[in-house]
C-alpha cells in the first residue's frame, strides 16, 4: 500500500522543494516506486530541479483540477539517469502559465478533487510513496494534503517566524491525527550546536528531528539547479538525505 | 660526553674532515699576493656548517682532524701542531650559539648572533694559533705577528664566511627566510659584493704601482712596505665589515619592527578571529609611521570590530530564539483554523481515511 507523505513548511525559502526532490530521488534509487506531486500551484518550482521541460500542450496538475483531463495523464516521467535497481521516478507538474496561476487564485477549485487524485495516482501507478510538495501556509489545499497523509515532514530553518509557524502546523497535524509527524531542520548557520539544536526543538515540539542540514551557499545555489544528492553521492548533505529517506521507508 | 656528540656522525666526520683537508692542500695556493700568511680558504664553511647545523663538537672534529690531514699532505707533518687545536674553535665556537637555544635563524637578532660567533670563533682560534706558534718557534714579535698577519687572517676568515655562509644556510633550511632575516641577507650579499669590487680595484692599483716601485729598486725593504699595506688595507676591509654587519642588523631591525612585527600580529588577530576569540583589547596598536601599513592595520581593526559586534548580535538572537514561542497567539492562529467548516469536515475526512487504513 503506497504512503502519502506530505513535505511542508510554514514559510517559503526554507528549500523544502529540493529537500523533496533529493528524498524523491534517494527512495526511486532503492527500488522504491515513488511520485512527487506539486500542489504548490501558486508558485510551482519542484520541475526545475528534476530538469523536467514544460510543455503547454501536455496536461499538468491544473488541467485535472478544471477537470479536463485524469489525474494519470498529468504525470511525466523524470528522465533521470536510471542507477543499477533504481526504479521510475514520476512528477505531475503544476502549470508555470502565469494565466493558469492567476485563474487557479482567483477562481478557487474543488479541494476534494485533489484527495480523489493522490489516491487514483497510488493506485494507477502501483505507488510506494507520494510526495507532496506543499504550498507554504495552511491553506486548504494544504490542510487536506496533511489530512490525508500517512506521514508528514515539517521543514524549518531555526529561525523565530519558522520557530513559531512550524508549531502551529505540528499542532494542526496532530489534530488531523497524522501518525508520523518528523521536523527536518535546514540551512543551519555554522555557528550551531546540531546536538543541542535538535534538543531544543524536539523538547518544544514533542515530534522528533528526523534530519539536520547545515547551511552552505554552493549547496543551495548548484542545488536548485539539479538534484544535488545525485550528483554528489558522497557529501554530507547526501547522507543526511539518505538518513532521511530511510527514516521515512521505516516508519 | 664529546663522543656521545659524534658516535652518530663518525662517517660525516671522516669524510668531511678528508675534504677539509684536501682542500687545505688544494687551496693553499690561494694566497693574497705578497701577504703569505693570509690565504682565502672557503673550506672554512665546512666546519662552520657542521657546528652550526649539527653540533659544536662535530664541528670542532672536522677543522682539528682536517687541519691535520692538510698539513700531513703540504708534508708540514706535526710542526704546525697547535695549529689544528686552533682551528678545532673555528668549528666549535660558531656552534655554541646552540647553547643559547639557536637551533635556526629566524630572527634578525639570531642572524647576528650567529655571524658574530662566527667571527668570533676565528679570532680566539688564529689567536691561539698565532701566539703558541709564537712561543713555540720565536721567530718574531707577538706584536708584529698580531698586526702583520694576525689582523688580515681575522679578516680575511670573517670575510670569506659572511659572504659564503648565508646562501649555504638557506640551502640547508638552517637560514629560514622571511621579511627580516630576507632584508638583512639580501644587503649582507650586496654590501659584501660591492667590497669586495672596491678592495679589488684599490688593491690592484697599489699592489701594480708598489711592485713596479720594488722591481726598480727605487724602495728599499718592499716587502716590509707591502705587508704594511696589506695590513693596512685588511683594516680597513675590517672596519667596512663591521658597518656592514651593523646595518645589516639594523635594516633588519627596522623590516622585523616596521613589516614582520605587523604582519605577525595581523596573523594572530586573524587566527584570534577565525576562532572566535577575538575581543577589543585584540585590535592592534596603531604605529605612528603613517603608511600602507599603517592603512591595512586599521582596516583589519574595523573589519574584525564589524564581525565581533555582527557575531555577538547573532548570537543573541539565537538565543532569543529558543526562548520564545508565544503560546497565546499560537493557540489563538490554531483556533481560527481549526473552527472552520472546512476543518472539521476534514477532521472527519481524516477520521474515516485512518479506520480505512487500520481495517
Amino acid at each position: 500500500m503506497a504512503a502519502i507523505v506530505s513535505i511542508h513548511s510554514y514559510r517559503g525559502g526554507t528549500g523544502k522543494s529540493n529537500l523533496t526532490a533529493n528524498i524523491a530521488y534517494q527512495l526511486a534509487s532503492t527500488g522504491k516506486r515513488v511520485a512527487v506531486i506539486d500542489t504548490d500551484i501558486q508558485s510551482p518550482g519542484i520541475h526545475v530541479i528534476f530538469n523536467v521541460q514544460q510543455d503547454a500542450n501536455l496536461p499538468c496538475l491544473n488541467d485535472y483540477l478544471w477537470r479536463k483531463c485524469e489525474i494519470e495523464e498529468a504525470v511525466v516521467e523524470v528522465d533521470v539517469t536510471m542507477a543499477e535497481g533504481m526504479n521510475k521516478l514520476f512528477l505531475i507538474p503544476s502549470s508555470t502559465n502565469t494565466g493558469d496561476i492567476a485563474r487557479i487564485i482567483n477562481d478557487g477549485y474543488n479541494v476534494e478533487l485533489l484527495s480523489e487524485g493522490f489516491e487514483r495516482l497510488c493506485e494507477k501507478l502501483s505507488l510506494d510513496f507520494l510526495l507532496i510538495d506543499t504550498h507554504p501556509g495552511l491553506n486548504e489545499e494544504t490542510l487536506l494534503s496533511i489530512a490525508v497523509s500517512d506521514k508528514l515532514l515539517v521543514i524549518l530553518r531555526p529561525d523565530q517566524q519558522d520557530f513559531e509557524g512550524s508549531s502551529i502546523t505540528l499542532r494542526v497535524a496532530s489534530r488531523l491525527q497524522v501518525e508520523h509527524i518528523a521536523v527536518v531542520i535546514n540551512k543551519i548557520p555554522a555557528s550551531l550546536n546540531l546536538e543541542a539544536l535538535k534538543g531544543d526543538v524536539e523538547s518544544a515540539y514533542g515530534h522528533p528531528v528526523a534530519a539536520m542540514f547545515p547551511h552552505s551557499d554552493d549547496l543551495m545555489l548548484l542545488g536548485s539547479k539539479e538534484v544535488f544528492s545525485k550528483r554528489y553521492p558522497g557529501h554530507q548533505f547526501t547522507r543526511e538525505i539518505t538518513t532521511l529517506s530511510n527514516y521515512i521507508s521505516q516508519v | 660526553m664529546f663522543f656521545d656528540k659524534i658516535r652518530r656522525y663518525l662517517l660525516p666526520v671522516a669524510i668531511f674532515s678528508l675534504l677539509y683537508g684536501g682542500l687545505n692542500f688544494l687551496l693553499s695556493g690561494l694566497v693574497l699576493p705578497g701577504a703569505d700568511f693570509t690565504t682565502f680558504r672557503p673550506q672554512l664553511l665546512i666546519p662552520v656548517v657542521f657546528g652550526l647545523v649539527v653540533n659544536p663538537w662535530v664541528g670542532g672534529i672536522i677543522a682539528m682532524a682536517g687541519n691535520f690531514f692538510g698539513d700531513f699532505l703540504l708534508d708540514y707533518g706535526l710542526y704546525f701542531w697547535p695549529w689544528s687545536i686552533a682551528n678545532f674553535f673555528i668549528g666549535f665556537i660558531p656552534g655554541m650559539v646552540a647553547w643559547w637555544g639557536i637551533r635556526n635563524i629566524k630572527k634578525v637578532n639570531e642572524f647576528i648572533m650567529v655571524l658574530v660567533f662566527v667571527f668570533l670563533g676565528n679570532a680566539i682560534a688564529m689567536f691561539i694559533g698565532f701566539t703558541t706558534h709564537v712561543m713555540l718557534h720565536g721567530d718574531a714579535t707577538l706584536l708584529y705577528v698580531l698586526r702583520t698577519f694576525y689582523v688580515p687572517g681575522v679578516i680575511s676568515n670573517s670575510y670569506i664566511l659572511m659572504l659564503l655562509l648565508p646562501p649555504v644556510l638557506v640551502l640547508l633550511k638552517y637560514l629560514k627566510l622571511n621579511i627580516e632575516t630576507r632584508a638583512m641577507f639580501l644587503f649582507l650579499l650586496f654590501s659584501l659584493g660591492v667590497l669586495t669590487i672596491v678592495v679589488a680595484a684599490v688593491f690592484w692599483s697599489q699592489f701594480n704601482s708598489l711592485t713596479n716601485l720594488i722591481a726598480n729598486q727605487r724602495i728599499e725593504n718592499g716587502y716590509d712596505v707591502l705587508q704594511q699595506m696589506i695590513a693596512h688595507l685588511f683594516n680597513w676591509i675590517g672596519v667596512a665589515l663591521l658597518v656592514i654587519l651593523i646595518a645589516a642588523g639594523s635594516l633588519g631591525y627596522y623590516f622585523s619592527n616596521r613589516f614582520m612585527k605587523p604582519v605577525m600580529q595581523l596573523a594572530e588577530a586573524a587566527n584570534l578571529l577565525k576562532q572566535g576569540q577575538w575581543e577589543e583589547k585584540s585590535r592592534i596598536s596603531i604605529p605612528r609611521v603613517n603608511d600602507e601599513m599603517t592603512s591595512l592595520i586599521q582596516l583589519f581593526n574595523n573589519m574584525a570590530t564589524e564581525v565581533y559586534q555582527r557575531e555577538a548580535r547573532m548570537s543573541s538572537e539565537i538565543e532569543q530564539l529558543k526562548l520564545s514561542i508565544d503560546k497565546k497567539k499560537e493557540d489563538k492562529i490554531v483556533k481560527e483554523i481549526t473552527e472552520t467548516d472546512f476543518f472539521r469536515k476534514l477532521e472527519e475526512k481524516s477520521n474515516k481515511i485512518r479506520k480505512g487504513k487500520n481495517r
